[in-house]
């Protein structure tokens, strides 16, 4: 419930640079992918990659005067909850996000490749490409010439265990900054974060290889490609680096 | 936390002359503002353009439409504008307008000094503009604009979809985090920010239904955004999440974006529910009929809908337990929904009713809401909808639900508020001309779309049999009808806002609730400290 003052913030610039920076990002991403797939040349990384620029410089102008509001004692009790709901229910979309992607999984391997295979209700699609076998992992695709099937599976434990230690690790070192934010000790906590920034940015580094690969070598078949390497933007890492008890998110 | 002394030039606590502090000067005020206000105000002037940018293409698609053969547009162009409109009328139009009367509208109802996140606030708003550029910018492309429906089913869209559609992915990815931080934001304030005695149970049903909403939309609008992006996948990147040759199916893209389109719709209902909750009582001087229920009415309805969305998808050759369920559970919806209507109608009774313009629209919008629902009713049920599906009929029905329902419900909220907001009592008599065209042009439009619908007409076609050349020119007729009698509105609040008598505090005389113990206009910032509720 209400106490008797919430900080409104003056005027703020940050928001309509932000609004820049992602009408940049959005064009330029649709130019180079579509300039990308028909195999020409566009403006469009040069657009994304200013849009990129100017992102980074919201984040952090938009970061800088948050924390320098709380650091100065503006921020009450009240205005802590807000800032603790807006992230909750930001990871509450993020899971809706990744539901999606999961229900498709479910949906493909439960029903579709099982229809195309000529089991369940609807298995008179195998009439499409008779003789289609349904295997999981999908090896070979019903149309192999229009869409590859996959020459071997991923080694689970390769990469992706790699990046499985690099992020549960990166948990673990976030939690001991935010104790050391919580007692005050400055040091650590710088110490601790930047341990877990460049966590992050490995973690990262080894997605970008790991997607490179599946696309580039199809060792994974490519209607599952996405479920079988993880995607990092839902990684704990990420949304941990901004945790709900992290004063320092800043909307 | 430590408390650090620094000087900020730029954030300055302005509490302490919290009555004497008004807007900023020149365009800085609307680039920069966190106020509720202003950024309510910029929602809603935005929505009316997009509105009317919206009504002129369903304009082009009824003028080609007034007669059988092709007269005005190539049928290229005839599928870009039914796509653009749909898209524009729900993302540019209802939508944002929803989030403004919530803007403007949710901090006075619950005595809040502001919204929870202002910054964000702000930025969930002007994201919009750049989103709808890039859409429409895709008008001027090459191959033209998305021209596959606003359901943009695949493979449609993906395998026989034009260059632009990749610009049309990335704007609906901004649309949504817009709802998404505009959502966030409301829920926030609502819970978080609420006067002190101002329970939950006591919060106006415009706040109530404006709560459900946003977790509606925190929960869907993410789906939303995978579906497109799996999309992009199957355009640029070769996946085949909606391709059968690779083992995905087309069919997956549809129960996907039906999940995240049956809430959708109710997200373009429910704050209608609420306007209309709030106006009634107000126009009857009598409290509302079973306020409990009309909250547990939402409710249920916000959590049915995630169970019905296949009841889009009866034709496709879903698996016949699937068909049965979800005819069920859709007709299950028009339970709550009664209760609503019920509830209404029972406020009304021996009520000292008036009829003032905002009256006349949330008494058009109970009585013509309930047709759309009717035919929904008819609609859910699958082996009826296999003659029914993709033709007029659905058209008519789900026009019935979103113009006399929810831009009905709109128009109400606006004239109801407007005095609040500009400080001027309503022009009756230009309120109620606008009511009056309106209403009649809404009919006229889409009532004989029933009949053309039933007797097979199908929909997104530019071209008809004769048969049905008719009521296609009566309906034509209607929508010039309706689209120019819109005029009248946007000359309504212009004059509304410029001129007209003082008006009270309380604007309504049976009005009550937060809202109308403030001066009208609100000032800049109203309730910089709570009132005490009980």
């Amino acid at each position: 419930m209400s106490t008797s003052s919430y900080y409104v913030p003056e005027q703020s610039r940050w928001p309509i640079i932000a609004s820049v920076s992602m009408g940049l990002l959005a064009y330029g991403a649709a130019m180079t992918f579509n300039a990308m797939s028909a195999d020409r040349a566009s403006f469009g990384p040069y657009i994304l990659g200013a849009g990129f620029l100017v992102l980074f410089y919201v984040i952090f102008g938009w970061f800088r005067d948050v924390i320098t509001e709380s650091q100065s004692g503006l921020y009450s009790d009240q205005m802590d909850r807000s800032f603790r709901q807006g992230m909750l229910w930001f990871i509450f979309s993020e899971v809706m996000f990744f539901a999606a992607f999961f229900g498709a999984l479910f949906y493909v391997r439960t029903f579709s490749v099982p229809w195309l295979g000529g089991e369940g209700e609807k298995g008179v699609t195998n009439m499409l490409w008779e003789g289609f076998q349904a295997t999981w992992p999908l090896m070979v695709t019903p149309d192999p010439v229009q869409f590859e099937g996959p020459r071997e599976l991923v080694d689970p434990w390769h990469l992706p265990l790699l990046n499985t230690v690099l992020l549960i690790s990166s948990s673990v070192t976030i939690t001991i900054a935010h104790h050391a934010l919580k007692v005050g000790h400055r040091k650590k906590l710088e110490f601790w974060l930047a341990a877990t920034i460049a966590l992050a940015v490995a973690f990262l580094y080894f997605q970008v290889v790991e997607y490179i690969e599946a696309y580039t070598e199809p060792r994974i078949d490519v209607a599952v490609r996405e479920f079988t390497v993880r995607p990092s933007t839902c990684s704990p890492d990420s949304t941990g680096f901004m945790s709900p008890s992290e004063p320092s998110f800043c909307l | 936390m430590a408390t650090v002394d620094i000087d900020l030039p730029h954030v300055k606590d302005h509490d302490h002359d919290p009555h004497h502090h008004g807007p900023a000067k020149g365009i800085g005020r609307w680039l920069f503002t966190t106020n509720h206000k202003d950024i309510g105000s910029m929602y809603l002037i935005f929505s009316l353009c997009m509105f009317l940018i919206g009504g002129l293409m369903a304009l082009i698609i009824r003028a080609e439409l007034f007669q059988p053969g092709l007269q005005l547009v190539e049928p290229e162009f005839f599928n870009q504008m039914t796509t653009m409109h749909g898209l524009i009328m729900v993302f540019g139009a209802v939508m944002p307008a929803f989030v403004g009367l919530a803007n403007w509208m949710i901090p006075m109802m619950i005595g809040a000094p502001d919204m929870a996140l202002p910054r964000m606030n702000n930025w969930s708003f002007w994201i919009l503009p750049f989103a709808f550029l890039i859409l429409l910018s895709s008008l001027f492309m090459e191959g033209g604009a998305p021209n596959f429906g606003w359901t943009f089913y695949a493979p449609l869209s993906t395998t026989y979809g034009p260059p632009s559609t990749t610009y049309f992915i990335f704007g609906v990815h901004i649309m949504g985090i817009s709802s998404i931080m505009g959502a966030i934001n409301i829920i926030a304030t609502i819970l978080n920010l609420r006067a002190p005695g101002m329970t939950l149970m006591k919060m106006p049903l415009f706040v109530w239904t404006w709560l459900i909403t946003a977790f509606l939309l925190i929960a869907v609008m993410p789906v939303l955004a995978g579906v497109v992006t799996m999309m992009l996948m199957d355009i640029h990147f070769g996946t085949s999440f909606f391709n059968a040759a690779g083992g995905g199916d087309p069919v997956l893209f549809q129960h996907i974006f039906w999940f995240f389109g049956h809430p959708e719709v109710y997200i373009m209902i429910l704050p209608a529910f609420g306007i209309i909750s709030e106006i009634i009582p107000t126009f009857a001087r009598k409290r509302l009929f079973g306020y409990p229920s009309m909250v547990y009415a939402v409710a249920s309805i916000a959590l049915l809908s995630f169970i019905v969305w296949a009841h889009h998808m009866f034709t496709v050759g879903m698996p016949l337990v699937g068909e049965v369920f979800f005819m069920f559970a859709t007709m299950l919806i028009a339970v709550p929904t009664g209760v609503k209507v019920f509830n209404w109608v029972a406020t009304m009774f021996r009520g000292s009713m008036t009829f003032e313009t905002p009256m006349l629209f949330a008494l058009a919008f109970v009585v013509l809401f309930t047709i759309g629902g009717f035919s929904g009713l008819m609609l859910a049920i699958a082996p009826v909808d296999f003659q029914y599906h993709d033709t007029y009929f659905v058209v008519a029905h789900f026009h019935y639900v979103l113009v006399p329902g929810a831009v009905f419900g709109i128009m109400a909220g606006v004239y109801y508020w407007l005095p609040k907001w500009t400080g001027h009592v309503l022009n009756e008599s230009l309120g109620k001309f606008h009511f009056w065209m309106s209403f009649v042009g809404v009919n006229i439009t889409f009532f004989p779309m029933h009949f053309v619908g039933l007797a097979g007409m199908p929909r997104r076609i530019p071209d008809y049999a004769l048969q049905f050349a008719d009521f296609n020119s009566i309906a034509s007729v209607g929508a010039f009808i309706f689209g120019l009698s819109q005029l009248i509105f946007v000359y309504n609040i212009i004059h509304n806002a410029r001129v007209g008598e003082k008006a009270t505090a309380q604007v309504w005389d049976g009005a009550h609730g937060l809202e109308w113990t403030v001066p009208s206009p609100a000032p800049y910032h109203t309730f910089s400290t709570p009132p005490k509720v009980d």
